[in-house]
């Protein structure tokens, strides 16, 4: 069920990163609205072309190709950006999330563009991006997919905010999101986190006035390889997809790239480690683990405003 | 007669001019002493005589500033005495028309009572009520409308 507001409100969509976009803006004009939605293609145009381990064109499968080996490799501001934000999130996070994953999803059949001998798996302790004087060097080919999302939004939001300071809006790209403002109706956006097992309704629903959320979920993105199911969410440490017990992890934060890496993070952690983790960090943080159940740190309590498992 | 010089007269020497007013000086110095002493001895009978006037009236100064203190104290407490009377005062008006008041609310609830007592009066002994179900499902909160869902990527 969609809220359905009488005000003026700009509704867009499209397909981006292999995902939907869309984008509700509102306390703009039409013109202004569309200029907006303009931005945020462009953008989301921009990372495809950077960061998309799918296209065979694309700068970080030039640099896949190029990893293991010698030589430097140039990048863009947005390739260097990402994979910045990529080795700090790996910092951490304590290695839970390693961008360092591509050989493994080649290996299990999640296969992107082509990039030859990147087959070799380096250590997981190892660091897989190391900068030098003369550009990047990656030791291990990596996959930017989830936090290349999460940073999408993350410059997207800020066009817009550049564009008209005063916008009101939600952009959402397969399954994350980032809000500004106020939603049409007047009080905070309320965002549901999908019910992993497929239930036609949430499993619970968040107040959310400006921040970002972001599930790791094997819902969708899951398959069979070699006799056994398998899915996208892969545990650096052994190198094969996470089975700690869970079937989602939805993060609350400030930044959608933070989201993202955070929800991939306590989904490595699995039942055992998702709730110490969270807390640790402070996360506002819910998890469906495969029993069904819903549940959630304090922090995320304090912005639930419906649980399907309490009624 | 023959005139026979007068005899001459010693000349004054400075002895005999310093001789001169001793015996003034002695009847001056015996004047102011006898003068002090006849005044110390009746400024000594004076001093007696008031020191003896103030020690026969010193009960009588001690008796009049203690009863000028209780007298003092006396006052202080009949003020006292008089601010809380005073506030007593306050104290009763306002709990007579705090009665007052209840007074009106008590005559408003005799008319009510005597409506209700009425109203019973009129009403029947026996009333049918229908049936009712015996189980009665708890109300189901119903799912908030979303702006939209986060979940699982590449829907």
């Amino acid at each position: 069920m969609t809220v359905a507001a009488s005000l003026t409100v700009h509704r867009f969509e499209a397909r981006a990163l292999g995902s939907p976009l869309r984008l509700i803006v509102h306390e703009v004009d039409r013109g202004s609205s569309a200029r907006l939605w303009d931005e945020v293609l462009a953008e989301f145009a921009a990372v495809d072309a950077s960061l998309s381990r799918f296209r065979d064109d694309s700068e970080i499968t030039r640099l896949n190709r190029s990893a293991g080996g010698d030589q430097a490799m140039t990048a863009s501001r947005r390739l260097s950006r990402a994979l910045i934000a990529a080795d700090r999130a790996r910092r951490m996070t304590g290695g839970r999330f390693n961008p360092a994953v591509l050989a493994d999803l080649d290996r299990l059949g999640y296969v992107g563009a082509a990039v030859g001998r990147a087959a070799r798996r380096a250590n997981a302790s190892e660091r897989p991006i190391a900068r030098c004087a003369d550009g990047i060097r990656l030791t291990d080919a990596i996959d930017l997919g989830g936090i290349g999302k999460g940073l999408a939004l993350r410059w997207a939001a800020a066009r817009i905010e550049r564009g008209c300071p005063d916008a009101a809006f939600l952009l959402e790209a397969g399954g994350d999101l980032v809000a500004r403002g106020r939603a049409p109706e007047g009080g905070p956006w309320l965002v549901g986190i999908e019910d992993p097992a497929g239930g036609s309704g949430p499993v619970a629903v968040a107040r959310i006035d400006s921040g970002a959320v972001a599930t790791s979920s094997v819902r969708i993105t899951r398959w069979r390889s070699d006799g056994r199911d398998v899915h996208h969410l892969i545990d650096p440490a052994t190198r094969e997809p996470a089975d700690g017990g869970l079937l989602a992890v939805t993060v609350a934060h400030r930044d959608p790239a933070w989201a993202e890496v955070w929800s991939k993070a306590l989904f490595v952690a699995g039942c055992a480690g998702v709730a110490p983790l969270a807390r640790e960090r402070g996360l506002a943080a819910w998890w469906v683990p495969t029993d069904g159940t819903t549940e959630m740190t304090p922090a995320a309590r304090q912005i639930t405003t419906w649980v399907a498992a309490e009624t | 007669m023959t005139d026979r010089p007068a005899p001459a007269r010693p000349p004054a020497t400075a002895g005999s001019a310093a001789r001169r007013p001793w015996h003034v000086g002695t009847y001056l110095g015996v004047s102011i002493g006898t003068y002090a002493v006849l005044l110390a001895g009746v400024t000594g009978t004076q001093s007696d005589a008031d020191a003896a006037l103030i020690e026969a009236r010193r009960p009588g100064a001690e008796a009049a500033a203690e009863l000028r203190a209780a007298h003092d104290r006396l006052e202080l407490e009949v003020s006292r005495i008089a601010a809380r009377y005073s506030d007593a005062g306050r104290a009763y008006e306002r709990v007579a028309e705090r009665v007052a008041g209840l007074d009106g609310v008590l005559g408003d609830l005799r008319v009510t009572v005597a409506e209700v007592d009425g109203s019973a009066a009129s009403l029947p002994t026996r009333v049918s009520l229908p049936a009712v179900r015996r189980t009665v499902a708890a109300p189901v909160a119903a799912v908030p409308a979303v702006h939209a869902t986060t979940g699982a990527s590449g829907g």
